[in-house]
């Protein structure tokens, strides 16, 4: 059954005036609870994005150290291929040395000859 | 002053994936494929060039079909004798088995099934006639230039990494497993095979130029072989397996490549430079066909250019260094003065002998007088030839060319002449296969090695003295050949005094004059000669000794002592395999395999004097110098001068200085002959040519002497035909045969002499003929002939 009835500022209400007031006042708490709620996730949205960014970051960090380290590892095995590079070509360089001294001693040796030679035709 | 050499590199990362093949197109474009699916076309200065449209990748509709790896690429070769720029295709082979013949423009115009699994090695022969495939299937097949199946050559349980033409394109050379072979393309021939590495063989290359074989392995290890698989040189432990190998067209060094390594090396296997590109494995090595780039595709999807700076030439008191591509350094010792050289174009080569530096560029030779660097000589080359070699002697150079063949020019850069004959291949021309004398350029013939054809310098036609201008034949093949240099005088000029040395394959030296072609054995087991550069004085390397030759040409004058004008000395100095470089003046120069220079000078200086001395007849002047040196060799030669020389006194002292008796009777005897023409005949005698010495009695008239030299050597029948021929002394022959038997105690045996005894008409009567003769002999000695 329903009852119609006016309030106070002559209003027709279908419910009653305590109940009507008991609504209001529902109505403005949930309306203050929704904002409540709102403002709350987006403090949680914000610290999630806080949070990930942080994470990306910490990821990042993360396989930098591992480049690093990784790095750090093969340096010594790098050194050892690029000394090895060295080696090569001081290895190269010293065949040539080799290659000019013996052609150096032959000259000297020839140098030395023609100098005798000149020497003997001197004397006779 | 000098520089180390190097190999000046450019590397370019453009293929996103391990570049597999890359080759070189007549124009001088460079062509790369990679696993990244692409084919990328490059300038010679490293700049990628407009993209290369091909719709060889497209799946056609078929979206599921295995996607298309190239494994090898190669131009389509130039014509032989024509202009490199003409080829327009080039052969791609692939992972699937395929090999597609692409044009240009980028059209597949030809799509062949080829092999199962992928193909390793693909390669078309020199002339373009052939295309040989290879794959991991271990098949070889010939295809026919338009891709129809010619033959399928072998079947081997290894799959094939690397196969490469020979240089006639009659056989092929591939690896298999651990091993070479060598495979004729007749059916029905025994292949050559032998173990090269320790492990899997990865690439070969046979040489056009030089007929050698390279190859290198997963033993880390590249070796040089001769055809016959001897091997010449083995190198040192590399790090990584060597992946790739290379010949530089004109066969005088090669490049090997392995993981971030690049490697020049001379033909003799030593390094000339080493340089270590951040390229990964090189897979490929090619040359650009001048020879003076290389390209080479990297493992990790780089293309690496590269070209060897630095490289020295030395002259007596010279030093040439080739420092870049554009520019030579040029470094008198002797007075401390450098020069730069700089050229417009790329150096392709360059040679310094005879006070002269001639440098080669693709359009242009300039030649450089050692007494004015400033203003070279400039003569226009052919464009689009490529230079092979430079050979110079002391008034004229040749310069051989892909195109013309061989061009001779004066120093003034004046075209002297242009020498061509059929069938004459200028890329298969090397250094010891040529030889430029003032007078005469010989050069040896690479599709019939038997034969040497000569021309005379200045005209350019062929030595009509030779078998009527055709090449000569020596019987077996011949390796090296070499002119005498000696500016010829008075009675040896022009060819009358030209010598030929050859060495053959069974490393027998020989010498010959070229007016009668009459080769005589100088030496055996020859490793290397060269003639001297102002004498004629042969120096050789014989079974590990260092000898040489005073006067070569006592050979032809009087063997007997011959081996008397000559030195040995121990060549321990100069290690196995030692090349000549120089021999000019007293010194000799010899590249030991190793690559160094060793210089000597076994070679005293009195022999070059006593060259000079005789050649213009002061012998006075000779034996005095031969009595200051006391050498028994410069005495021998002397004797053998004088004999040559025809002057008697001389070649009585000398002969008599070595103890040579019965040639000093001998030439008394002769000098005590009265007519000239006579002596001159006894002369030839004593070289033991009697032909020449009839020759000469008959045209002098002196018939009954030239019977008396046959009867005295035996030669009874030569005797009587002389006789019968000129009508004279036949009774005198028939005497003196008659005489000759009865001392021996034999009866005539002889047909034509037992005809002729029977024959009335000759009666013999001993008065008569001594009469006769005691006639003739007196008619010489008046001199009334």
């Amino acid at each position: 059954m329903v009852s119609v009835n006016f309030d106070e500022f002559s209003k027709i209400r279908v419910l009653d005036t305590k109940n009507f007031e008991a609504s209001e006042v529902l109505k403005d708490d949930c309306h203050l609870f929704t904002e409540k709620i709102g403002e709350f996730s987006e403090i949680v949205s914000q610290f999630t994005d806080i949070l990930t960014q942080k994470s990306n970051q910490i990821e990042k960090e993360k396989l930098a150290t591992i480049g690093k380290r990784i790095k750090v590892e093969t340096e010594v095995e790098s050194r050892k291929s690029k000394k090895l590079q060295l080696k090569n070509l001081l290895k190269e360089a010293q065949n040539e040395l080799d290659r000019l001294v013996a052609q150096n001693e032959s000259l000297l040796k020839v140098h030395q000859e023609q100098q005798l030679l000149l020497e003997s035709l001197g004397m006779k | 002053m000098s520089k180390l050499s190097k190999i000046k590199i450019n590397s370019y990362i453009k293929h996103t994936e391990c570049t597999t093949s890359i080759g070189w197109s007549g124009n001088s474009e460079l062509y790369s494929v990679g696993d990244d699916q692409k084919i990328l076309k490059w300038s010679s200065d490293g700049e990628l060039l407009a993209p290369f449209q091909t719709s060889l990748f497209d799946k056609s509709g078929d979206p599921n079909s295995p996607s298309l790896f190239l494994t090898e690429l190669h131009w389509f070769p130039a014509t032989p004798g024509k202009s490199q720029t003409n080829s327009e295709i080039f052969v791609v082979g692939g992972s699937d088995g395929k090999f597609y013949l692409l044009a240009r423009s980028g059209r597949v115009e030809k799509k062949v099934e080829a092999h199962k699994g992928a193909i390793l090695a693909l390669k078309w022969s020199y002339e373009g006639s052939a295309l040989l495939t290879a794959g991991e299937d271990g098949q070889i097949k010939i295809w026919s230039r338009a891709g129809m199946l010619r033959s399928c050559l072998t079947q081997s349980a290894f799959p094939v990494y690397s196969a490469v033409w020979s240089p006639e394109n009659d056989q092929i050379l591939y690896s298999s497993g651990k091993n070479l072979v060598i495979k004729p393309i007749q059916p029905s021939t025994k292949p050559t095979q032998w173990k090269a590495h320790e492990g899997i063989v990865l690439k070969v290359d046979w040489n056009l130029a030089n007929n050698l074989i390279v190859s290198g392995g997963e033993d880390r290890r590249y070796k040089v072989w001769d055809t016959y698989g001897r091997q010449l040189y083995s190198s040192i432990l590399h790090d990584q397996p060597i992946t790739s190998v290379a010949w530089n067209p004109s066969g005088d060094m090669f490049a090997i490549g392995s993981f971030n390594c690049l490697r020049i090396c001379d033909k003799l296997g030593w390094s000339y430079a080493l340089t270590e590109p951040d390229s990964g494995s090189i897979f490929n090595i090619s040359w650009t066909p001048d020879g003076t780039q290389l390209a080479c595709a990297g493992g990790n999807g780089a293309v690496v250019m590269g070209h060897l700076i630095n490289r020295r030439l030395e002259w007596k008191n010279y030093e040439v260094t080739i420092l870049d591509d554009k520019k030579v350094l040029v470094y008198d010792i002797s007075i401390a003065a450098t020069e730069t050289l700089e050229f417009r174009d790329r150096i392709i080569k360059a040679s310094i002998a005879f006070n002269h530096l001639i440098v080669c560029t693709p359009s242009q030779c300039y030649i450089y007088s050692d007494k004015n660097w400033n203003t070279p000589a400039i003569t226009d080359l052919n464009p689009g030839g490529r230079v092979v070699c430079i050979k110079q002697c002391a008034e004229y150079f040749v310069i051989v060319d892909t195109i013309v063949g061989m061009h001779v020019y004066t120093y003034e850069g004046r075209p002297v002449s242009q020498i061509k004959y059929l069938g004459l291949r200028p890329e298969y021309v090397t250094q010891h296969s040529i030889s430029i004398s003032g007078d005469t350029l010989a050069i040896k013939d690479r599709t019939d090695e038997k034969s040497i054809y000569l021309f005379d310098v200045t005209t350019g036609t062929p030595l009509a003295s030779v078998s009527g201008g055709g090449p000569f034949r020596h019987s077996i093949e011949v390796m090296e050949l070499a002119l005498n240099q000696s500016s010829l005088i008075g009675a040896t000029s022009g060819i009358n005094g030209r010598q030929l040395v050859i060495v053959d394959k069974n490393r027998d030296m020989w010498i010959t004059g070229l007016i009668k072609v009459n080769f005589k054995k100088l030496g055996t087991m020859v490793d290397t000669f060269s003639w001297n550069d102002e004498i004629d004085i042969i120096a050789a390397m014989v079974d590990g000794k260092f000898t040489v030759w005073y006067y070569p040409n006592a050979v032809f004058i009087d063997q007997d002592i011959a081996h008397l004008t000559k030195i040995e000395r121990d060549g321990s100095t100069f290690g196995r395999d030692a090349q000549f470089v120089s021999f000019s003046g007293t010194q000799c120069t010899l590249r030991k395999s190793d690559g160094s220079l060793v210089t000597v000078s076994f070679i005293s200086p009195f022999p070059s004097l006593l060259h000079e001395q005789t050649k213009k007849k002061q012998w006075e002047d000779a034996i005095r110098l031969c009595r200051y040196a006391k050498m028994n060799e410069l005495w021998a030669c002397l004797a053998v001068m004088a004999v040559a020389g025809q002057d008697l006194n001389t070649a009585e002292v000398a002969y008599a200085s070595i103890q040579e008796l019965a040639k000093v009777q001998y030439i008394c005897y002769i000098r005590d002959i009265p007519s000239a023409e006579a002596r001159t005949a006894e002369l030839a005698l004593l070289r033991r040519q009697p032909k020449e010495a009839e020759n000469i009695l008959i045209s002098a008239n002196l018939i009954y002497r030239a019977l008396k030299m046959w009867m005295n050597l035996y030669q009874w029948d030569r005797a009587l035909e002389l006789a019968v021929k000129f009508k004279s002394h036949v009774d005198t022959v028939l005497y003196c045969r008659k005489k000759y038997l009865k001392s021996m105690d034999k009866t005539e045996f002889n047909k034509r002499f037992l005809q002729f005894n029977n024959d009335p008409g000759f009666e013999i009567v001993e008065e008569k003929i001594l009469e006769k003769i005691s006639f003739e002999e007196g008619k010489e000695r008046n001199g009334k002939i």
